[in-house]
């Protein structure tokens, strides 16, 4: 028996004018609940493609499980707004920064979608759930600033609010760090690593979240905000290499970062010393 | 979000107000006419104002779908025998469900490919037009429509039917503007603006696209049917790629100022076309000039705000 649901994954294959890009063989996705796990590699690895293919961008063979405590859904066929509905939502490495939405609206419209509310006013589509999500992302300051007149950091903030009123039992977030600065990373890392589990659970306790925990996955090639949300969480946070579209190596990061193949294939090629445990 | 209520919208609707009134005190159909166009126009700018406003998606077959809701008026008020606001609710119906097929039909399809395939659509609206002839009267068009009656009343003058054209288009506009309210109309914003990124927060892309066509194509299939009884013909020539074009390119001229800019668009259009017709064979020369030269001057301004404000 498990709380967290898990993302099982079999023989998952994307292929692009014929050529093969990514070829997953029988991979479970868990984070345990706390902080995250890491999806890792070098540019062109094809973790964005994973995750394209489990969010439902991208077309791919073999089957995507959602799996709740027993219950398990097949969503490889699902179109990507089925996806988010069945409960795994993803953000995106490039949010559309562009948006004249301001921060409320953004939030608002994601909640009346989940919602189904689409046909009434935007003032009466939020849910009182939605106001912790807002308070934990700090959104309550930017609440009227539309979109493009932010800096990008508010901007991934409210994409992670919007796909949090889905209630998703799987968050996976592509390049979250991406243009971060010190400060961001921080936040981004007590988030991960504290204030999503103990909001997943406030939520839940209030009967306002669909699953018993949030399984987070992050695509990332920032491993000190890796090891930070580990030890952040104070969690042994599970981690998927991949290379050339392959599973690399999967265990735990403390693993799989020490791992003579992972560090061949990948770390190598990266400067400076990074690896601390 | 509050309504605004536009300057420019305010101070052209007056005007067109006080031009039916001097026209209706002076005996001249023709300032009553022109605002009984004006109102017909103002329903075929709410339609747009939903699909390229909110939406993003330029279609080239607004003019296609007019026709439809014309052509679906006419032959309920000469063949069924429909009364006046029946024919209106009929060609609104056959408006949004041909666009509903459009929409339905090209779900795949984005940005310039979808604009593409609305033109396609256009062309094979125009050949039904003129070729099926048992119905739509073929190239000769469908003459001896009736003119509108309310409640017994005939309305054979334009002092007497302009009333109810500046209604029906002030009702398209609360609708759209109502509609811009609701979630479903930020929907639409955002999906401008995200593409198919919008899904990942839930939204069904193509069935909004679905919905926003099926608005829209009622609000255009409502000035069709108030346009066949007003003129009393409908022929397959008004219908065509180049009125759409035309509808496109005045709608940008208004797009900027949000709602207001049904009003600036609908009043330049009518306008423009209403005065030229005195010149005959010069009338389409006149109209597409002046129309280049006003989107020529409001270039540098639509490419810096960009139809992102139309959304107000």
């Amino acid at each position: 028996m498990h709380c967290v649901p898990l993302l099982r994954l079999a023989s998952l294959r994307v292929a692009y004018s014929g050529r093969c890009v990514l070829d997953i063989g029988n991979v479970v996705l868990d984070s345990g609940g706390a902080g995250a796990g890491f999806l890792l590699g070098a540019n062109g690895a094809g973790k964005t493609t994973l995750l394209n293919a489990i969010s439902g961008y991208a077309t791919s063979n073999g089957c995507t499980f959602l799996d709740t405590d027993g219950c398990v859904v097949r969503i490889d066929r699902l179109r990507p707004h089925a996806v988010l509905r069945a409960g795994v939502a993803r953000t995106f490495q490039h949010p559309i920064a562009t948006s004249m939405l301001t921060v409320w609206e953004s939030v608002a419209l994601a909640s009346s979608i989940y919602a189904g509310t689409l046909w009434s006013p935007l003032s009466s589509s939020i849910r009182p759930a939605i106001t912790p999500i807002f308070e934990a992302l700090e959104l309550s300051e930017v609440r009227d600033v539309p979109l493009l007149n932010l800096p990008l950091k508010w901007v991934r903030r409210v994409e992670l609010a919007r796909v949090l009123t889905s209630e998703p039992g799987v968050l996976l977030l592509d390049e979250p760090t991406a243009g971060a600065d010190d400060v961001e990373r921080a936040a981004l890392t007590a988030f991960l690593g504290n204030t999503l589990p103990a909001l997943v659970a406030e939520l839940r306790a209030r009967n306002a979240y669909r699953f018993p925990a949030c399984n987070v996955w992050v695509i990332t090639h920032d491993i000190q905000f890796a090891q930070a949300v580990c030890a952040a969480g104070d969690v042994r946070s599970p981690a998927l290499v991949l290379d050339a579209g392959k599973v690399l190596r999967e265990g735990s990061l403390e693993q799989v970062l020490r791992d003579p193949t992972v560090i061949d294939a990948w770390i190598g090629g990266m400067d400076g010393d990074v690896l601390d445990f | 979000m509050s309504w605004r209520l536009d300057p420019l919208a305010l101070a052209l609707s007056l005007g067109v107000l006080v031009a039916y009134v001097a026209g209706a005190t002076s005996g001249d159909a023709w300032l009553c006419r022109v605002a009984a166009l004006y109102g017909i126009a103002i329903s075929v700018y709410a339609g747009m104002y939903l699909i390229t406003g909110l939406a993003g998606v330029v279609s080239l077959c607004v003019s296609a779908v007019v026709g439809v809701g014309a052509y679906a008026a006419a032959v309920g008020l000469v063949r069924a025998g429909l009364s006046t606001p029946a024919s209106l609710l009929l060609g609104a119906f056959a408006g949004a469900a041909i666009s509903w097929v459009i929409a339905a039909s090209t779900r795949s399809l984005a940005d310039h490919y979808l604009s593409l395939a609305t033109l396609a659509a256009s062309e094979i609206l125009g050949n039904l037009f003129r070729g099926w002839e048992s119905v739509t009267g073929g190239a000769n068009g469908f003459a001896g429509i009736p003119k509108p009656s309310l409640v017994g009343f005939a309305l054979q003058r334009p002092v007497e039917y302009a009333p109810l054209c500046l209604a029906m288009g002030l009702g398209a506009v609360l609708f759209v503007g109502y509609v811009r309210k609701t979630a479903f109309g930020v929907a639409l914003i955002a999906y401008r603006e995200e593409g198919r990124r919008i899904e990942a927060v839930g939204l069904d892309s193509a069935r909004l696209r679905r919905g926003a066509f099926f608005l829209a194509g009622g609000c255009t299939g409502l000035a069709g049917a108030l346009a066949a009884s007003v003129d009393g013909f409908v022929g397959p020539e008004s219908f065509g790629v180049p009125q759409s074009i035309a509808l496109v390119c005045f709608f940008v001229l208004g797009a900027q100022r949000g709602i207001g800019g049904i009003f600036l668009s609908a009043a330049i259009s009518t306008i423009l076309t209403e005065v030229l017709r005195q010149t005959g064979v010069w009338q389409n020369i006149g109209v597409g000039t002046i129309a280049l030269a006003l989107l020529a001057a409001r270039t540098r301004t639509v490419t810096r705000i960009a139809l992102a404000k139309a959304g107000d």
